[in-house]
């Protein structure tokens, strides 16, 4: 055999080895296949250390594909036990949980945010010497991130550090680890006050969550997340949605990644991701260290079957497992399927805060709308994604959902085109 | 011009941006397979591969842009930042000098820069430790090695506490030699001299030695002896003005808050954004004012380094013109530092550098089979530009793209390809 046979004959072998480490799979391989052949290749490069895959179909999970590790001192692939945070993609749990206050009458979405924050908490004394927070901006601002709030860079940048909008505080798994809640909020509150565009304006992706939470609190009258629990969890039967795994759920951990990012000269192919730096050496990921800050935005933990349930709720009309109705049609109707932003806010709302990325979207009150390209404004899907790469979808007029779980820091990999492009023709 | 003659042009020139030189071109199946597949996804912006044998040119393929939001196309004659790719380039103008005798291998860096004679060892880079005074002198075996027990700062593999005090001090941005080398002299190394492979800022401090040797600036020794003789007339420190339009922009995968820009009509669908190259935007990448890095600081083209390349292939000249003589040239393809064994390499570079060793200037890659027989040469920048040279078959290769930190070093398989075309003949 030549040398270069001989190396290819490698070659070969490691890539055996690599698809080894797939879990097993529900779904036939040619359902399968077309899905991992948009995940496998970035699989494959190490730039994540594994994912699971499940799509749901008539309230029946349709296929489920697990691969690559959990975590470094692991050789199996995530199960739908794992718990992965999933940050911003809580953002529609927390606007079911608003939704729920809306159907009882306790919260109505005209109301305006500076009721709740008179002299409250979040509130600094400029805030109250400027008359408190900007009037005028609503829950329903809140929800659909026109309330003025400031963009803020999220998380890591590839390159390591905090690029686009450097104004204001910024939202990161470093500053849940180490900051402090009521800061935090305070900050959101200033930009309430201080920023130079007035509520409804503009679509701008922020941290109206974070102020949507303390509403929740103040409301309930309960810390966010027992409201949450009451509200959301507890009625979907969501037993490992937290913002604390109790010790004998920390096993079911996936770690917590993000890039490596030293440079190598030599040929060949590299572990490009890391444990993520921010979290204390042999920790997972968060939630592990109790958090007086339940950050709705950044700190909650779950797994493929609690979402699953989330998910069902849409092929279901939103009624719940046992039979009750979780939110009545025009409810749940207004908060998911309908185009909050419409025309005004000019074109393409969502491309100032997403770049290209925000194309041709619009947002309801709780996620992301991918509209039709017949220019009819009919929503194609709804996703939403979240800071360590998880992202889920509903296809309204299919009724099929799926839902992507990896854990790397930054949200790199936007892929839901390509996914939901391979769902709609199965 | 109407918009729909635009969108045509447009068209027109996307089809047409991946260039092969056709007279002469060797055929070489899969040599491009994977560059075209990672342009093609988005992954990079551009590439360069070239290969030469005896010194012709026998594969040229580019495709891509200089700037992907502008239709501007990369050819052979674009301007990378080669970074690390410049520390072979500084090698072989030590060599130079210690063929004329103006150096030797075991000539201890304390006899140029005084400021090296008394070196304490913080080991594995850890401050908190006892330090040690170093067993031994510093070098130019050592630094050519990177076996002197000097770092680089993390982003750079560099090693322990040591590191973040070279990224503390900016240690890779001081603005001149003189204080660069008054500034490493006076931070503990990380390992004893000649005890451990440590990836480093020994070459830069090459770089220095060359100056206070040769009496020259470093640019003007490495003009006058390696690319002026060689005709690499787009490779130095800085991009002169008129040379701008070709230099390359730098990019980096796209994230949540750097989202890739939209892509032209026929281009690709981007997948990467421009990011600052060692927090250095472009605006000011290749501006003259800099220190001038033996490490990482040179600009050049593929054409360029190929004919550098090529050079050293074929033993030390190309085209009548002799860089070094043929017996010193095999110092660049000689392990140095034969005691360290194939660990060391393997430590720093991790398992992906296993079969590997360094010789003098170069890193080697060994064949798997364990005999411990050369397969080729090689080294790679920070911005993803890597080369490599089969001695024996005379052939240098290149493979040139864009994104930092380097994400894709392809050379292993375009080199396979080349092997196979070769065995095939």
């Amino acid at each position: 055999m030549t040398s270069a046979l001989k190396r290819f004959a490698g070659r070969y072998l490691c890539l055996t080895l690599l698809l080894l480490t797939a879990g097993p799979a529900l779904g036939s391989e040619g359902e399968l296949q077309p899905f991992r052949n948009v995940l496998d290749p970035i699989l494959e490069s190490t730039f994540i250390p594994g994912y699971l895959l499940t799509t749901i179909e008539d309230d029946n999970v349709s296929a489920e594909a697990f691969a690559g590790v959990i975590r470094d001192d692991s050789s199996s692939p995530p199960s739908k036990d794992s718990l992965f945070a999933i940050t911003w993609m809580a953002e529609p749990l927390v606007s079911l949980a608003v939704a729920r206050l809306v159907q009882q009458e306790r919260l109505s979405l005209d109301e305006e945010v500076s009721r709740f924050f008179p002299i409250g908490p979040v509130a600094l004394d400029r805030h109250s010497e400027a008359g408190g927070l900007r009037s005028g901006s609503t829950v329903r601002d809140l929800l659909r991130h026109t309330a003025g709030i400031q963009a803020k860079a999220q998380g890591r940048s590839y390159n390591g550090t905090r690029q686009g909008s450097t104004s204001g505080v910024d939202i990161s798994i470093e500053r849940l680890i180490s900051g402090n809640g009521q800061i935090f909020l305070a900050g959101v509150a200033e930009d309430l006050v201080t920023n130079s565009f007035g509520p409804s304006d503009r679509f701008l992706y922020s941290h109206s969550y974070e102020v949507l939470g303390r509403i929740i609190e103040l409301r309930t009258e309960m810390p966010l997340d027992r409201a949450l629990k009451e509200l959301v969890f507890d009625p979907l039967d969501m037993r490992d949605t937290v913002f604390d795994v109790p010790s004998e759920k920390q096993n079911r951990l996936a770690q917590l990644y993000t890039n490596r990012i030293p440079t190598y000269p030599v040929p060949g192919q590299f572990r490009l991701i890391q444990p993520h730096p921010a979290l204390p050496a042999e920790q997972k990921n968060i939630g592990v260290e109790r958090n007086s800050w339940k950050s709705p935005t950044l700190g909650l933990l779950s797994s493929a079957r609690d979402l699953e349930k989330f998910l069902s709720l849409f092929l279901k009309d939103f009624a719940t497992s046992g039979g009750g109705q979780f939110l009545e049609k025009e409810i749940w109707t207004q908060f998911f399927l309908t185009d909050q932003l419409g025309d005004s806010f000019g074109p393409d709302p969502l491309v100032g805060s997403f770049g290209r990325h925000g194309e041709n979207l619009s947002f309801s009150l709780a996620s992301a709308i991918k509209l039709k390209d017949d220019g009819s404004k009919e929503i194609d899907y709804i996703f939403w994604w979240g800071l360590a790469n998880t992202l889920f979808w509903y296809i309204p007029d299919q009724k099929r959902g799926g839902i992507v779980l990896t854990q790397h820091e930054p949200a790199q990999y936007n892929l839901v085109e390509e996914l939901v492009s391979v769902a709609r023709d199965l | 011009m109407n918009k729909a003659i635009r969108r045509l042009s447009l068209i027109l020139l996307a089809i047409s941006s991946v260039s092969a030189n056709g007279a002469g071109s060797k055929e070489i199946p899969g040599i491009n397979q994977i560059p075209k597949r990672l342009y093609g996804a988005g992954m990079i912006p551009n590439y360069v591969i070239m290969v030469s044998q005896n010194g012709e040119t026998i594969f040229s393929e580019a495709a891509g842009y200089v700037d992907i939001t502008a239709v501007r196309e990369v050819d052979e004659n674009s301007i990378y930042a080669i970074a690390s790719m410049t520390k072979p380039i500084v090698s072989t103008a030590v060599l130079q000098l210690i063929e004329r005798g103006q150096l030797g291998l075991e000539t201890k860096l304390k006899d140029i820069f005084p400021q090296f004679a008394f070196m304490m060892v913080a080991p594995g880079g850890d401050m908190s430790a006892a330090f040690e005074p170093a067993k031994t002198d510093i070098t130019i075996r050592h630094l050519l090695t990177h076996t002197a027990g000097f770092t680089y700062p993390p982003a750079v593999l560099g090693v322990g506490d040591v590191a973040e005090l070279y990224d503390e001090l900016g240690m890779m941005a001081l603005p001149t030699l003189d204080e660069f080398i008054e500034t490493i002299s006076q931070v503990p190394l990380v390992a004893h001299p000649g005890e451990s492979f440590n990836y480093s800022m020994g070459v830069d401090i090459l770089g220095a030695v060359i100056e206070k040797v040769s009496g020259q600036k470093l640019s003007q020794f490495i003009r006058e002896n390696i690319t002026g003789p060689l005709e690499m007339k787009d490779t130095d420190f800085w991009v002169p003005e008129e040379k701008r339009n070709r230099l390359v922009h730098v990019y980096a995968p796209e994230d949540i808050n750097n989202a890739a820009p939209s892509s032209l009509s026929g281009q690709p669908s981007w997948k990467i954004s421009e990011t600052p190259y060692f927090g250095i935007p472009f605006e000011y990448l290749g501006r003259p004012g800099r220190r001038e890095s033996g490490g990482g600081g040179l600009f050049s083209s593929a054409s360029d380094y190929l004919r550098y390349a090529s050079a050293i292939a074929l033993g030390g000249e190309l085209g009548g013109v002799r860089i070094l003589s043929a017996e010193t040239v095999k110092l660049h393809f000689t392990n140095l530092m034969p005691d360290l064994g194939l660990e060391a390499f393997e430590a720093a570079f991790g398992p992906s550098a296993q079969f590997m060793q360094f010789a003098g200037g170069f890193g080697i890659k060994l064949e798997a089979d364990g005999s411990g027989a050369s397969d080729y040469a090689f080294w790679g920048g920070a911005a993803n530009t890597f080369f490599w040279i089969d001695r024996e078959k005379q052939i240098a290769g290149l493979f040139f793209s864009h994104i930092s930190p380097p994400r894709y070093n392809v050379i292993e398989d375009i080199e396979q390809a080349v092997d196979l075309a070769f065995e095939r003949k």
